[in-house]
């Protein structure tokens, strides 16, 4: 069991956000988490991540209690975590986005530019606006900035939210198989966050539907894109 | 007469770059807290007053320098937690709290400064006598050329610092969007303390050093935050170069019309006419912190 | 109907009534000076507490409005009365005057602006006051207004200013407007408002209480000075706003007065220490912040059933 979240309740100020959620993510796999608008699956993610700390409950990464742990900590143990907003540092270069990766500095130099190659042949404008302003780009390109910076990082776990609102499809497909990619041959976990179930679907092995701060359905992504249950409880068809 | 007005004018020029560059950098000092807490820090002024006030008691002018500055530091330091803590205590529209932490440490150090000094200018004498000569221009003080000198490196260094090293980039991330920041493994606490710490301990070295030129009064801590609000809206809080730059023009300015007008009344004239510029500054594109 | 009259507010109103039979008059002229400041406190939290800016320069308005009072008598032979009518429209203006210039900035940049401003308007002052016909700065003009008469004005204006206040900020759009502003001010200007019109109107209002509280101060005291124009009292205004309770109007009034007249009255004691209390008080308040708007829940609650049986 890589991550092991259990009963957590959150709470911003008095608003209960979070009441009693569950639910695990193994090694090696792709898990997503999916709700309408305003259930708590951010906060589930910020949560993790050590953003909001939890007024009750646990989270457990690799067997080790995580809960309370301030981000920089939880980050160290190998999470990394990409916002769905304010998601780059604006006033620096692109190039400087990219220094910025998570646990750069645990690679070596010529793994570090290795990554960083491939990065920019995924990506050719990035190369090209590598010392232009991150405020510059596009909310486009900064999403794919934001990935791609922490994709030069080294982690165990992957928590992202709602990584392909924004994306136009060709974008979102080569992501869709650039976290496959990463998944198989690097054994990286993911727990995704998104509004687009399709696409999250896609690529993930498991699939939690949240709402008003709970967790009410699990299943294998092949038997949730078939079931009426889910339809209703996004409120789309699939 | 002519050969007067020639020997004049570098020396009003010099004049300029020496009271434009500490200017600078004490705007440079303000902006960089500014943006750490995200706040005004009203008491900016005051605490480097604190400082110089505090070197006067001295008997040694440079350890006594050191001293005042090391002092200041981690009031600075104390302002710049609390005005942090309470914006993430209030929710997160309100700036009034936070402004209103600076502003009543505002409030002490000035009432603990106009007890220290009593509506008196204090203005010792350079601790380096001597004059330095200039070629053509003449002799000139060999204190202020030092303290200029001192200013224009410092600027240098902080620019290098911040844009040019690894520390730096992580420093002027955690300006951007420090919560970023700690999830990519760095202790946020680290930049902050470090820039609240350095640019109070240098704001408080600054006006120490300059208090032999200048002089020292119990209103110079708000001239201090006026000049440096002034000069980092003109510029942008963000663009230390611009400004410095702003500085040492402004600074120019002020000197060449204080040869043949009353300084008090060159410096309304700048602050009216500055107040004109950011109004319609201001109208065209609305600045927020 | 059935009217019960709580014997603790009827004692408290009666002795107020009849202060100036009870006190000596130097001592009523401090009571009446510290409700005077108390109004002017009072009129900042109509921007600081409603509108959640600060306004350093509200002192100016203060003082043009004393001023008002004094060289219409020094200079126009005017009865102080007048004058003292003319003040709110002169606080008016003033006030009006400093809001466009400031009402484009938001914010921390608004304060530092009125900081600015403020500034400004005082060295002129200190220069040139020679050029208006006092070089020391200080007029003596000789108030031909009662003190008692002064002091009743003055309870009048305290009731007045607060009710009128009070009535804006609840039942009119200023009010909504200005909370809005406290709350989210580049929300609201999507929705279409001119919240510079808002904020310049806001600023004018108060401006006529601030006036007028300087009228009032000048016409009882008979003399004033350059220095009344010192940031320093707007500074001490706006802390004693922080500490009295923003937006609840009677707060910053009563505990604007109230701390005043102790600061007069222990002036020899207290003397240099007061901004250095009313600094530790502002921190203090804000460390507290939760606790302190509840603190002023209980006090509201505490006054309402206080009015009820009144």
């Amino acid at each position: 069991m890589l991550l092991e979240v259990n009963n957590i309740h959150t709470y911003y100020g008095d608003s209960h956000i979070l009441q009693g959620v569950s639910f695990d993510v193994q090694e090696g796999e792709i898990v997503c988490l999916l709700g309408r608008n305003g259930v708590g699956k951010t906060t589930t993610l910020k949560t993790i991540m050590g953003l909001v700390p939890p007024k009750q409950g646990s989270i457990k990464f690799k067997g080790l209690e995580i809960s309370g742990w301030p981000p920089h900590l939880i980050s160290k143990l190998g999470i990394s975590y990409v916002p769905q907003e304010r998601h780059i540092f604006p006033e620096l270069t692109v190039m400087e986005n990219l220094s910025l990766a998570p646990n750069l500095g645990k690679i070596s130099r010529e793994l570090r530019n290795q990554k960083l190659n491939e990065v920019f042949d995924l990506f050719p404008f990035l190369k090209e606006r590598k010392n232009q302003l991150a405020s510059s780009l596009s909310g486009g390109e900064q999403r794919i900035l934001s990935l791609a910076s922490t994709l030069l990082g080294e982690f165990k776990l992957l928590l992202l939210d709602e990584p392909f609102t924004g994306l136009s499809p060709l974008l979102t497909a080569k992501f869709q198989r650039l976290l496959k990619q990463i998944n198989e041959e690097k054994g990286i976990s993911i727990l995704l966050v998104e509004q687009r179930a399709l696409q999250a679907l896609e690529i993930a092995n498991r699939c939690y539907i949240m709402n008003k701060g709970v967790i009410v359905f699990e299943a294998s992504s092949e038997s949730a894109k078939k079931s009426d249950e889910l339809r209703s409880l996004l409120g789309v068809r699939l | 007469m002519l050969d007067e007005v020639l020997k004049i004018i570098p020396q009003v020029l010099i004049g300029g770059l020496i009271f434009g560059s500490y200017t600078g950098l004490l705007a440079i000092g303000f902006a960089l807290i500014t943006q750490s807490s995200k706040s005004i820090n009203i008491a900016y002024g005051s605490v480097a007053v604190l400082g110089a006030a505090i070197t006067t008691y001295m008997q040694n002018f440079w350890v006594g320098t050191l001293t005042a500055a090391l002092l200041c530091g981690p009031i600075g330091l104390c302002i710049g937690f609390l005005v942090r803590r309470s914006s993430k205590l209030s929710h997160d529209s309100s700036y009034v709290y936070p402004l209103a932490i600076s502003f009543g440490f505002f409030l002490i150090i000035q009432e603990i400064e106009s007890n220290m000094m009593a509506g008196s200018t204090y203005k010792p004498e350079y601790p380096i006598g001597g004059y330095v000569d200039i070629g053509i221009i003449g002799l000139y003080p060999t204190y202020t050329i030092l303290v200029s000198a001192l200013s224009l490196m410092l600027f240098v260094f902080i620019w290098f610092f911040l844009y040019k090293t690894k520390i730096g980039t992580i420093i002027r991330a955690s300006f951007n969007n420090s919560e970023l920041l700690s999830t990519l493994g760095v202790d946020v606490t680290i930049p902050i303390v470090l820039i609240f710490f350095v640019s109070t301990f240098l704001s408080s070295l600054a006006a120490s050093l300059t208090t032999p030129i200048i002089g020292l009064d119990v209103e110079r801590g708000l001239n201090i935050l006026l000049w440096s609000f002034l000069l980092v809206f003109l510029g942008g809080m963000k663009n230390i170069i611009n400004t410095f730059v702003g500085g040492i023009l402004l600074g120019e300015a002020y000197f060449i019309s204080a040869t043949w007008l009353d300084p008090r009344v060159v410096e309304f004239i700048i602050f009216t006419v500055v107040i004109g510029v950011m109004v319609i500054r201001q109208k065209r594109v609305p600045v927020e912190l | 109907m059935n009217t019960k009259v709580n014997p603790i507010t009827f004692s408290t109103i009666l002795m107020i009534v009849v202060a100036p039979l009870l006190l000596p008059l130097n001592l009523l002229t401090l009571v009446s000076a510290a409700l005077i400041f108390g109004i002017f406190v009072m009129s900042l939290d109509i921007i600081l507490g409603f509108a959640g800016l600060f306004n350093f320069a509200q002192i100016i308005v203060f003082g043009f409005g004393a001023y008002t009072v004094a060289l219409l008598k020094i200079w126009f032979k005017i009865p102080t009365w007048i004058g003292l009518m003319l003040s709110p429209l002169v606080g008016l203006v003033v006030g009006l005057a400093i809001g466009l210039i400031a009402s484009p900035f938001t914010k921390h940049y608004f304060a530092v602006m009125t900081l600015f401003m403020g500034e400004v308007i005082h060295r002129v002052f200190m220069y040139w006051s020679g050029d208006i016909g006092a070089e020391s700065g200080v007029f003596i003009f000789g108030t031909d207004v009662h003190p008692w008469a002064i002091y009743y004005l003055t309870l009048l204006a305290c009731l007045g200013s607060y009710w009128i206040c009070r009535f804006l900020m609840k039942n009119s759009v200023l009010g909504s407007i200005l909370k809005a502003i406290r709350e989210n001010e580049i929300r609201i200007k999507f929705s279409g408002c001119n919240i510079e019109q808002y904020k310049t109107l806001s600023m004018g209002f108060s401006g006529s209480i601030a006036g007028f509280a300087g009228g009032l101060w000048s016409a009882l005291f008979g003399v004033i000075d350059i220095h009344m124009f010192h940031w320093i009292y707007s500074a001490e205004a706006l802390a004693l706003n922080l500490v009295g309770g923003l937006g609840t109007l009677y707060g910053p009034l009563v505990i604007g007065s109230f701390l005043t007249f102790l600061k007069f009255v222990l002036n020899t004691y207290l003397g240099a220490g007061y901004l250095i209390l009313l600094g530790l008080l502002v921190i203090i308040s804000v460390a507290v912040q939760r606790m302190h708007s509840r603190f002023f829940e209980y006090t509201n609650r505490w006054l309402r059933s206080v009015r009820r049986s009144a």
